[in-house]
């Protein structure tokens, strides 16, 4: 166990190693990269000199252990468009892609794992068919659209909720009116998730069904109810851990798009206008900040997962 | 005499019976030909710009009508979805040829080529990659070939798995090592003897794939970092879309519907075409 433990938390700092080094790569070798400081007005001796200032005369390793250093130290540079730590800015975005994102997973599950399990238990029956149906026009639906459509019918022709931000501005400051601005966001993007969740749900629990110890469970009168929840369920519930960890990478590129719909102000609509305006120091730390924190959470799945399975002792 | 039924033709055969793929099958061909016959039927030029025409609702003339700038709406979408599609294919060709090599080599050389090549794939698969490629196209130009490369780069992973999947149990069947033992190079082997086996699997993998990459396209245009106006695609003409929800919510809703139902009938159609080759996974 400790073992794995090791091998698990040193792959994934190798894995947050080079996704610093891909970086680092696309900022400095892209065209346009730091040098876009420089002047075009200045003459060689002084673009000698800027550049020494900004060490782009250095090797690029040196460049890049220097940067590295820095952002170990916790200083990611300054923004050149808000001219503030982007740490700092950060900082502050961070919780919100969080709450969105937390929100997004705890709803896509408390709908999907029932409707899995109702769909595993009932297989090729109406009820099943209509789960499966919903299941593909979950995945196939296109994040920002299905977010517009629910803005047009919510927010402009109903008038319930509103169209986009995270407080009512100028209105008085509550957890209620976030949780009413966070509706929407959380619904779309939990949908393709819901869809996906059901799925593999449906799918690991009609597997378990056919285990000779539900058999054995049915056999000794145990009402079905029993078996599903008591036996087949828990058995299944460790596939949906192991799915939950692989799809938080996508969990939160979805929350870019969905941010931007609905001008939620996390990481996700920080990247985009960063992208926009070119903003490097903040693109850089964004991408590396949201690469650890998905990586750590990945990692703290995959824990879960050996705690919830006791058949499984890496050794 | 009737010849007798080839494993292509129970393939065939299932695929057949199941109404919903069959039924997406023939959407997705009859969009494919409109969008590729774009310039012969469409009523108007996509982007010849008409002031005194903005917002004409949907009727006889514009059958879906125009948008801001008096552009016929049923034209862009027509025009829109050849970009749309057309990167959709490309980067799925691109994600297929990156994917079959890595799990081919992977699968065959094994030792520390597999090791490595697969640490990669678990590597790209557990990091947000939207966020890099969102940095890689506003430092490189969203250009259509950066945003090709880049759904090509962020998806190889799957297929790259399943080909070496099928690579293992292939490689040591008698064929193939009646193949080697004739003296054939390794690069013969997995062309004409190895891959080939995985061909089935390819395929599903490859129609799943336009699914995802359409997807992406459009949500990085939508973005605006993808295909750049006045040139239409799907997803950037919902970007444009968006600023009059309140006015006029039509512009919005019919680019993102041609997405959903394209996207729709790829995952259908991938999934019927997966059950009709193997039958023993219907019920995943």
């Amino acid at each position: 166990m400790l073992r794995h433990l090791v091998r698990r938390v040193l792959q994934t700092v190798v894995l947050l190693l080079v996704v610093s080094l891909v970086v680092f790569a696309l900022v400095t070798q892209a065209p346009g990269g730091p040098s876009i400081l420089l002047d075009r007005n200045m003459g060689a001796e002084e673009i000698a000199r800027m550049r020494a200032i900004l060490g782009l005369d250095q090797p690029l390793h040196v460049q890049y252990m220097r940067w590295l250093g820095q952002v170990l130290r916790g200083n990611l540079g300054i923004s050149y468009q808000v001219g503030l730590p982007v740490l700092e800015i950060i900082g502050q975005m961070l919780p919100n892609t969080l709450i969105l994102s937390a929100a997004a997973l705890v709803l896509s599950l408390v709908i999907a794992i029932p409707a899995g399990v109702v769909s595993a238990a009932r297989p090729y029956t109406p009820v099943d068919h209509t789960v499966t149906f919903l299941c593909f026009f979950g995945i196939s639906v296109p994040t920002f659209w299905l977010g517009l459509m629910l803005i047009v019918l919510f927010s402009i022709m109903l008038g319930w909720l509103p169209p986009g931000g995270m407080r009512t501005i100028g209105g008085p400051a509550s957890p209620l009116d976030v949780a009413r601005h966070l509706i929407l966001p959380a619904v779309v993007l939990g949908t393709a998730n819901m869809a996906l969740f059901a799925r593999y749900t449906r799918s690991s629990t009609m597997a378990v069904l056919r285990q000779d110890y539900v058999r054995t469970a049915r056999s000794k009168g145990l009402t079905e109810r029993a078996v599903l929840y008591r036996h087949a369920f828990r058995n299944a519930l460790i596939t949906i851990v192991t799915v939950v960890g692989l799809q938080l990478p996508r969990l939160v590129g979805g929350a870019a798009i969905t941010e931007t719909v609905f001008a939620w102000p996390g990481m996700g609509s920080l990247a985009v206008r960063a992208a926009f305006e070119r903003d490097y120091p903040m693109i850089m730390g964004i991408t590396l900040v949201i690469s650890t924190v998905v990586v750590l959470s990945s990692l703290l799945v995959d824990l879960v997962y050996v705690y919830l399975d006791p058949r499984i002792r890496y050794d | 005499m009737t010849s007798p039924r080839t494993p292509t033709d129970r393939i065939l055969g299932r695929f057949r019976r199941n109404r919903l793929a069959v039924v997406s099958l023939a959407v997705l061909m009859a969009i494919h030909l409109a969008v590729f016959l774009a310039p012969w039927i469409a009523p108007y030029s996509p982007e010849a710009l008409a002031l005194a025409k903005r917002f004409v609702p949907p009727g006889a003339e514009h059958w879906l009508g125009t948008d801001e700038y008096g552009r016929d709406v049923l034209t862009r979408l027509l025009f829109g979805g050849r970009v749309s599609l057309a990167v959709g294919l490309a980067s799925m060709i691109a994600s297929m040829v990156l994917g079959v090599a890595v799990g081919a080599v992977a699968g065959y050389a094994g030792g520390l080529a597999d090791v490595a090549l697969m640490r990669l794939t678990d590597g790209m698969l557990s990091v947000p990659l939207f966020f890099v490629a969102l940095m890689a196209l506003a430092l490189l130009g969203a250009t259509i070939l950066n945003l090709v490369l880049v759904i090509a780069l962020s998806s190889w992973m799957t297929v790259a798995r399943v080909v070496r999947a099928e690579v293992l149990r292939t490689r040591e069947l008698e064929y193939v090592l009646a193949a080697r033992a004739l003296g054939c190079s390794p690069l013969r082997i997995l062309a004409r003897h190895v891959v080939p086996q995985s061909i089935p699997s390819i395929t599903v993998a490859a129609t799943l794939g336009v699914a995802f990459a359409v997807l992406l396209e459009t949500s990085l245009s939508f973005l605006g970092l993808g295909v750049q106006p006045p040139a239409a695609s799907w997803g950037n003409m919902l970007s444009g879309a968006r600023g009059y929800l309140r006015t006029v919510p039509g512009l919005a809703f019919f680019p993102g519907a041609m997405i959903f139902i394209t996207v729709l009938c790829y995952n259908w159609f991938g999934d019927g075409l997966r059950d009709a080759i193997d039958p023993t996974l219907a019920e995943r």
